[in-house]
This record gives C-alpha cells, structure tokens and sequence, in this order.
C-alpha cells in the first residue's frame, strides 16, 4: 500500500515538473502571414498580411520586416506606395498609410493599406517599397484578389470637388447580435495621394430589407486615428442587411443617397 | 311520455358532445362559442421558441442564440344569437433573446384583438318534416369570421429595443371564412379557416425611440389558411392536427413597394382537449414549423408550446 503511495505522489511531482513553460512568449507574427519577399542588393523586405498569406480587395492589415544587409531594421519609418496600371488608361493610386511605424508588440513595421481593384489581365499592381528615405524598391509586381467580406464604396462629392473612398474594416465576417463596425474614410483630388479624413460624422442605419425592418442599440461611428472611425452595428437576426451610412464632413452631407454596406448576418 | 324523455336526452347529449369539438376544437381560435354555450373565458398560454428564419431566398438560417416569446393571454367571447358572437384576446408579451452586449427582457402589453363571426349554417340543426323533428346532417357549419387588431402593444417606433417590442404598431382588420364538417358522428371531424387580413399605414416619426424623417410603411395584404381534423376520443377527450400557413405580400415604404419581401411559411399544429366538465376545456398545443429550406420565406421558424384552460357559461336559452 505504501509502495503505491509513493509511485503515485512521484506521478504527480514529475507531471507537474513539465519542461513545458506556459509563460513563453508568444510569436509576436504569428496572427500574421507573409505574402512576398522581396530581396535587392542587400536590401530585403518581408510582407505580411493580417490572417491571410494573400492580399485582398479593400481594407489589409498588413506590416513589413525590413533588412539591410542581413541585419533587422526597427527604428525609423518605412512607406509602401501601391500603384495600379492599366493597359488603356491612366493608372491611379489607392488609400494606404502613409508611414508605417515599428510595432514592437508584432515586430514589423505595421499599417494598413485598401486595394481599390483587383489584379486580372488588363490591370497590374506594382509598389514601391522605401525605407527610411535611404533604400528603395520600385516597381514590383504583386496580386490583389477579391475576399470575401471586404468592401470599399467610391464616390464624387460635387460640392467639395473630391473623390472620397469608404473602406469597411470590420465586420467581414458579420454574427447575428452587435458587431464591431469600423470604416476608414480617404478623400483624394487625383487619386495619386489620399488623404484620411479625421473630421467627418457618422450616422448609421442598419435595415433588413426582406423584413422591413431595422434594429435599436446601435451606435454611431467615431473618429479614432487615421481616418479610421468606429461604432456598432446590431443585426438582430440571420440574413442580408444593408447598414446605410450617412456621412457629415464641415457641416456638409458628402455621402451619396443612399450609401450603404451589404452584410450577410450568419 | 319516457320515449319523449329519452329522444330529448339523446339530442342533448348529441348537441352538447358535439360542441366540445365544433368551433372550440380547431385549435387557432379558442374563444369560439358552440351553441349551446353563451360565454367563455380563456386563460392562455404560449411559449414560442424561436428556431431561425428563412431568408429572401427560401434558406433556412439557423438561429444560433436562446430566443423566445412567451405570451399568457386572457380572452372571452359572447354569443348574441343563434347567428353572431363576439370575442376578445388580450395578450401580455414576455420576450427573451440572449445577444451579449444587448438588452435580452422586455415585456408589455400586446396588440388586443377583437373578434367576431357571423354563423350561416350550424351542423345537426333540427327542423320540421311532416310534424316531425329531425336532424339535418348534410349541412356543414360555415361562418362569416371577422376581427380587428389594434395596437395597443409597443412597435419598434417607441420600444428601446427588440425585446421591448410587443406589438405590430398598427391596425389590422380580417375577413374570412370557417368551415367544418362531421364525417363521422361524434368522431372525426374536418375543417378549414381561411382569411385575409389587411393591415393600415404606420407613420413612423421615430424609430426606436430616435427621431427619423418621416415615412410611411405598409405591411403587405396576407392570406391565412388552415385545414383541421379533429377526433374525439369519447366524451372527454379529443385530439386534432392542423395544416396552416400564410402568404404576405411585400410590404412597402412611402407607396413603394420593396421587392422580394413578401412572406410565407407552413406549420403544422397538433392538439390534445381534455373535457373533465362540460364547462371546462384544458387543451394543450404543440405548433412547428418545418427548419428546412424552402419551407418558408423572410419569415420566422419555431416550435411553438401553447396551453389553453377554458371556462364557459351555458346556455340556457332556445336558440
């Protein structure tokens, strides 16, 4: 009996002196995925898309590892300048941040940027790629696929002369109940260089069609930072609903009627 | 003057066992008077869990949170004559849906309904042949039915929230037709209800409680139908199953109406009564719809547990 005992008091001191350490820290990228390399003359980057190993239409989180000369890069600023070309026709620019900062938390240099097409055969995307002012990259080629759940809404705002791009954020994969709703706004004159709008307000209507009807405790998008605003969206049951976004900017109304974000509550 | 005596009893009991299921026994209106009673009262109540909902395109989608209704209402009915009788429902709505972040109780007040129906013909009526008293068993019972809904309860235009919603928040009227038929004598009977319902134009000033432009909006025109077969058991229970549905147009906004929102679902009812006295009716109810694509569209699928406890004054009157 005291044999016993003792075999199972040593089970338990040996089970709970596991080599295993669950305070390691954790991959500070590993919620990101890389989607290119890129590697000239010392000079190497690393691209990574939040949750996805490819790049969507509208809004991506994305970050960039930097290294010169084998060494990791984390100080100073790197900028990312996608452009689009065309085979007829002028090419354009989209929204992107226009400094991405280092983040120690996911160890890359972080932002955002928003595709406003997707790559087929008679439209490519090519990007620059800078650090620091002191090493560049031109004119590289990559893909831009359509995903599911991403949005963008485009639209000429004749009082104000400007194009404005709206950018869903979240939610792309929407529940039943409270979701999350952020947006990004940009505004541009050429659509070379985007400005984020930090000055605009926003009212929010979700509707279900179908049904005929909407949904209470919804709350009102607000500016945050970078042209990023953030509310919430109640849709109360499963099925197609459309939130309709009325957007304020100087006292104006620049939203077209209506404007609207389609989601398809699960 | 004992043979007298016995034709009389027999004919009552016919009467009274017959009215136990006639009219009272379909098992959507309980405040329907046979007639040999002259008032009832009803407590009710209903426990309606919801399942999920059909989409625009006839999908079911499965609703992944605790959602449901339960309604105890208070009803009664008067018979005025042989031909007219009138009733009234009064509900109390208890809602619970279980979102995080959102309010999950509300209650209130729902929308009161006053009935009525207009009886053209009643089966097993006697009439004179020859100095003779007899039963007429060709003629099945038919009734004019009709009823207003007024929304007494709280419409999405005011309630703080989808669970304080307790009512449509508009008028509502209906017409239709009520029809059942013995097949075999104080056994199994047949029925059908059929009606239309129309509803008035809410003007909505606020949604939610928050100010909105104004607009006007339209429930579509809708069809109900039922058809029900009862069997009575012996004289102190019977059992029903009931196949119904409707159809709703598209509701429209300002006079325009919004494409690919009319409604339709089936369910299907099955009942059970209890008579411990002539005067008393307990019935439970089971209700459910089919949670199955392209049994319903932009409609709400759910399994629904009713129980009915009725009181009724007789009547003592020669009709």
């Amino acid at each position: 009996m005291n044999k016993l005992l003792l075999l199972i008091f040593c089970t338990i001191v040996f089970a709970s002196c596991s080599k295993e350490n669950p305070t390691a820290p954790a991959d500070p990228v590993s919620s990101y995925t890389k989607v290119l390399t890129l590697d000239s003359a010392g000079f190497k980057i690393e691209m990574y898309n939040e949750s996805s190993s490819i790049l969507f239409v509208g809004y991506n989180e994305i970050g960039f590892k930097v290294y010169v000369n084998n060494v990791e890069k984390k100080t100073g600023f790197f900028k990312y300048t996608p452009i689009m070309f065309h085979t007829s026709g002028p090419g354009h620019a989209t929204p992107v941040q226009s400094e991405f900062q280092y983040d120690n938390s996911k160890g890359m240099f972080k932002g955002y940027v928003c595709y406003s097409m997707l790559s087929d055969t008679t439209s490519f995307w090519f990007a620059d790629y800078n650090y620091n002012n002191e090493n560049l990259l031109k004119k590289k080629q990559f893909d831009v696929v359509l995903g599911t759940g991403n949005q963008m809404r485009i639209w000429f705002d004749a009082s104000s002369s400007l194009l404005y791009n709206l950018t869903l954020i979240t939610p792309k994969d929407p529940v039943v109940g409270l979701n999350d709703f952020k947006v990004i706004l940009h505004t541009t004159t050429d659509q070379t260089t985007y400005t984020e709008v930090s000055n605009a307000q926003m009212y929010i209507r979700p509707w279900m069609s179908s049904h005929g009807h909407g949904s209470s405790s919804n709350v009102n998008p607000v500016f945050t930072n970078h042209g990023k605003y953030e509310g919430k969206c109640n849709l109360t049951m499963p099925g197609l609903w459309y939130v309709f976004d009325s957007i304020i900017v100087n006292n104006q109304t620049i939203s077209p009627n209506p404007l609207y974000l389609v989601f398809d509550a699960r | 003057m004992k043979k007298l005596l016995l034709i009389l009893f027999i004919v009552l009991l016919a009467k009274a066992s017959y009215s136990q299921v006639c009219c009272g026994g379909g098992v959507y209106d309980v405040a329907v008077l046979s007639l040999n009673k002259r008032a009832l009262f009803n407590v009710g109540y209903k426990f309606d869990n919801y399942l999920g909902v059909w989409n625009s395109d006839n999908q079911w989608r499965k609703l992944s949170q605790t959602s449901y209704q339960m309604t105890p209402t208070f009803s009664g009915a008067y018979r005025f004559n042989k031909q007219l009788q009138a009733g009234i429902l009064v509900p109390f709505v208890i809602n619970k849906n279980e979102l995080p972040e959102l309010p999950q109780n509300g209650s209130g007040i729902g929308d009161v309904v006053l009935s009525g129906r207009y009886e053209i013909f009643h089966e097993y009526t006697l009439f004179k042949d020859k100095d003779k008293f007899k039963t007429d068993k060709k003629t099945p019972y038919l009734a004019l039915t009709f009823g207003m809904t007024f929304p007494t309860g709280k419409s999405d235009e005011i309630a703080n929230s989808e669970v304080d919603i307790t009512g449509k928040g508009f008028y509502t009227t209906s017409l239709g037709l009520s029809f059942i038929k013995t097949i075999l004598k104080d056994k199994v009977q047949i029925g059908s209800d059929i009606s239309w319902q129309h509803s008035f134009d809410k003007t909505y000033n606020k949604y939610y409680g928050a100010e909105v432009p104004s607009y006007k909006r339209n429930q579509g025109e809708r069809f109900n139908y039922s058809f029900t077969a009862n069997y009575l058991i012996n004289f102190y229970n019977s059992v029903s199953l009931s196949l119904g549905g409707f159809y709703q147009d598209k509701y429209s906004i300002d006079g325009t109406s919004i494409g690919n929102s009319n409604e339709n679902a089936f369910s299907m009812i099955t009942s059970y009564t209890y008579y411990p006295k002539t005067y008393i009716r307990v019935s439970p109810l089971i209700k459910w719809n089919i949670p199955t694509t392209g049994w319903g569209k932009n409609a709400t699928g759910s399994i629904l547990f009713g129980l009915n406890l009725v009181y009724y004054l007789e009547n003592l009157e020669d009709l």
